[in-house]
């Protein structure tokens, strides 16, 4: 579960299909990268980082 | 304004692509199964196969020559040796299969199915190596700019 990248959207107001539309994705996906069960490409994480104005590690970057 | 009832991203269009790839998988060896089945329990003359048979060859040759040349069968760079082999294990896969299909007893029919197998194996190697090679250069071209 990414709880960053799902309270990032959270804190910006959006919902996750308003997330969807701003980034070219369906709702399913972005759920299911909330969900931690997909694994966006490089690309999609760049545009989500942008419309939620966080960087790349603050939402995906995990402590070992 | 109406959204489109179909969307699609990165995630739907690669599930798409493993369903046409399992779908094309399961459709090739139900194409193998149909053929052996009426070539051996049907009885069906191999004159009424030849369409399917023709399909199914030229798919998986054309199959193979795409994946060669866009790099989806990496196989380094292109060598003499490999090559060699694969066009020897063609040629004698061919000929003990045309032998045993039209049930050759005598030198001379093996002796021409061997010449017509080692002939089209030479063919279609030859393509697939050109495939492979100029595959090969594009990709080196494309990672020096």
């Amino acid at each position: 579960m990414n709880m960053r990248f799902k309270l990032a959207r959270v804190a910006k107001d959006l919902t996750q299909q308003d997330l969807a539309d701003r980034v070219g994705a369906t709702r399913q996906t972005i759920g299911l990268i909330e969900k931690g069960k997909y694994n966006p490409s490089i690309n999609l994480c760049i545009r989500i980082a942008k419309a939620l104005e966080r960087t790349l590690d603050e939402l995906f970057w995990e402590e070992t | 304004m109406n959204k489109p009832s179909f969307r699609s991203d990165e995630r739907t269009i690669s599930l798409i692509r493993k369903i046409c790839t399992c779908f094309y998988f399961v459709t090739m060896v139900a194409l193998c199964c149909i053929l052996l089945y009426r070539q051996l329990i049907l009885g069906q003359p191999l004159d009424e196969l030849h369409d399917l048979a023709m399909l199914v060859t030229a798919n998986i040759i054309l199959w193979i020559g795409a994946a060669l040349y866009y790099g989806g069968l990496t196989i380094g760079r292109v060598r003499a040796l490999p090559v060699i082999l694969i066009y020897l294990v063609l040629v004698a896969a061919g000929t003990i299969f045309t032998t045993w299909k039209y049930g050759s007893t005598t030198f001379g029919e093996i002796a021409g199915h061997f010449i017509t197998v080692a002939t089209i194996s030479a063919g279609l190697v030859a393509i697939w190596a050109i495939l492979a090679y100029v595959g090969q250069r594009g990709m080196d071209r494309e990672l020096s700019d």
